[in-house]
């Protein structure tokens, strides 16, 4: 049982990550990214090639993340904003045309094979309560907190305040001078790091390769739409949630059963509380 | 101590001048040859509904597009500029219905009006570097003393959404001078407020401008406010300017008593 909970943090924490990225996205551009796995993947093969260039781990990750950074407010820049005053469905097709063009290109250059992208703590574990721990998980899971807590403390800085005037109410928030382009790249730079977090944490403990990202978005949608697409601390919970189950159901039911966990709470989430279960998304609801 | 609003603009006092300014919506000729200057102070707008006051204010924002004529800001043609920019050139305003942010807390929604005085970079505050720690805590403590001005001290870590609309206009005032802009429209700031919640914000007005070189102008249908409150008066009636003068001449103006106050406001009746 802790085996299949800690198991679950850990997959859980990946989820957490990447939802916690689409709901500081979402706040700023107001656009879901369909392409937030394959943008954190430019980060963890970014880190990947440093590694590779026998650069330290921490100094490779710091690397790649900083990288995907950039990458992201470049994407906001050259296509986003661009596209900002044409609607939702402009914008939505765009995330995934971003997606798919990323798999093709990180294909072309990093190649079909699997990567390893070896961590000092990779395949050590621990004795904890008779249970033996992969530090893989037990680094995940912290790295997940402590960037949930970073993130919900960010949203109440002077930066993070703009962002969420932008994201509730753009032209209040243009009206008193907030230029919108620089929270929204802003926010893209964030986003991107985080969801390169994501995957460097993903991969680490797997393989990396250009389809890393597939099975990791559709529960962390779920997960950003069960926290409304507005808190990010409610992405963070609803993220671990829904790894913990599926290692549940994975472990007592049937490992087939495991990838439609995030589909069965996706649909129980859209019939019983459409608008998500924070407190936010309520109060949002209720205006 | 909140600094004057006016202050970190300089010296140069704040005006605002529409010149010539038509809008016409289709047939509806809105605006029509609009000339029209403020300065320093209180100033009024005043007129019947439907005269063109809000539109005017919308012109001077950027909200709509005059079909010809120019404002100035501070001297400045704004016509190029977008409501943003033209927000950053030093204009503020608020709105009939506040625009708030809802979800945040009332604190946080003037602090959003500080960004002008943003001056540590996103990558510093998100770093969290002590200057931008430091120019944090210092409007914090600017947006706080605003608040306390207009007896909102108490509501600081409500959320927006809660407070009565009276209260929601407040804190739209409280944003708008947060933004330290030389030139503030303020729309019909006192209709729906209770008499303690207009006392509040004529005080917290009073406070605040008097002494600086900001320019304030008020459209307002409680003529007594705008009479006690303003050193100059414009009227508009069917989208021209009728009269324009201190508080005693318009009240003896005979097409401002016929277009708009009605003899029994000239006689006190």
């Amino acid at each position: 049982m802790l085996q299949y909970i800690i198991n679950g943090l850990q997959s859980g924490s990946w989820y957490s990550l990447l939802a916690v990225s689409i709901v500081i996205v979402m706040k700023a551009s107001d656009v879901p990214n369909f392409a937030v796995a394959n943008m954190g993947l430019v980060g963890a093969f970014l880190a990947y090639s440093f590694v590779s260039a026998h650069l330290p781990f921490g100094v490779a990750v710091v690397l790649g993340l900083l990288g995907a950074a950039l990458f992201g407010v470049i994407i906001d820049r050259a296509v986003i904003q661009r596209l900002g005053d044409k609607g939702h469905f402009p914008l939505l097709l765009m995330t995934i045309g971003i997606s798919l063009s990323l798999a093709a290109a990180l294909e072309l250059i990093w190649g079909t094979n699997s990567l390893s992208l070896n961590a000092p703590w990779s395949n050590k574990t621990v004795h904890l309560a008779g249970q033996i721990i992969n530090w893989d998980g037990i680094v995940t899971i912290a790295t997940g907190l402590v960037i949930a807590i970073a993130i919900t403390w960010f949203f109440h800085t002077t930066a993070g305040v703009r962002m969420r005037a932008v994201a509730e109410n753009r032209s209040a928030a243009r009206l008193v001078g907030v230029r919108i382009s620089r929270v929204s790249g802003l926010a893209w730079g964030i986003g991107t790091a985080v969801a390169a977090l994501a995957m460097i944490l993903q991969t680490e403990s797997s393989v990396l390769s250009y389809t890393a990202g597939d099975a990791l978005l559709v529960p962390a949608f779920v997960a950003a739409t069960a926290a409304g697409f507005t808190s990010p601390v409610g992405a963070y919970v609803a993220g671990l949630v829904i790894g913990v189950l599926e290692n549940l159901t994975g472990g007592y039911i049937s490992t087939a059963l495991q990838s439609v966990v995030a589909l069965v709470v996706v649909v129980l989430i859209l019939l019983l509380r459409p608008s998500g279960f924070t407190r936010t998304a309520l109060a949002r609801r209720e205006v | 101590m909140a600094e004057s609003p006016a202050k970190g603009t300089g010296d140069v006092g704040g005006s605002i001048a529409w010149d010539d300014v038509s809008v016409a919506f289709g047939s509806n000729q809105v605006l029509d040859g609009v000339s029209l200057s403020f300065s320093s102070g209180f100033n009024g707008l005043i007129g019947p509904n439907g005269a063109g006051k809000t539109t005017c204010f919308n012109v001077a924002s950027g909200f709509v597009a005059p079909s010809s004529g120019q404002v100035r800001l501070n001297g400045t043609d704004v016509r190029g500029l977008s409501a943003v920019k033209r927000s950053r050139a030093g204009l503020a305003r608020t709105f009939q219905t506040p625009r708030l942010v809802l979800e945040m807390t009332v604190l946080e929604n003037v602090l959003v009006g500080t960004e002008r005085q943003h001056r540590a970079g996103h990558v510093r505050e998100v770093l969290s570097f002590p200057r931008a720690r430091r120019e944090a805590r210092e409007l914090a403590d600017m947006s706080m003393d605003l608040l306390r001005r207009f007896g909102l001290e108490g509501a600081a870590g409500q959320r927006a959404g809660s407070l009565s609309l009276g209260s929601q206009k407040l804190v739209e005032v409280a944003r708008a001078l947060a933004t330290q802009s030389t030139v503030l429209l303020l729309d019909e700031p006192a209709a729906g407020l209770s008499a303690s919640d207009t006392s509040a914000m004529v005080d917290g007005l009073h406070q605040l401008v008097e002494g600086t070189s900001l320019c304030v102008v008020i459209v307002e249908h409680d003529l007594q406010l705008i009479m006690s409150l303003c050193s100059s008066v414009a009227v508009l009636d069917f989208g021209r300017i009728i009269s324009q003068g201190t508080p005693e001449m318009i009240l003896q103006d005979k097409a401002v008593v016929d277009a708009y106050l009605g003899a029994g406001f000239a006689t006190g009746d």
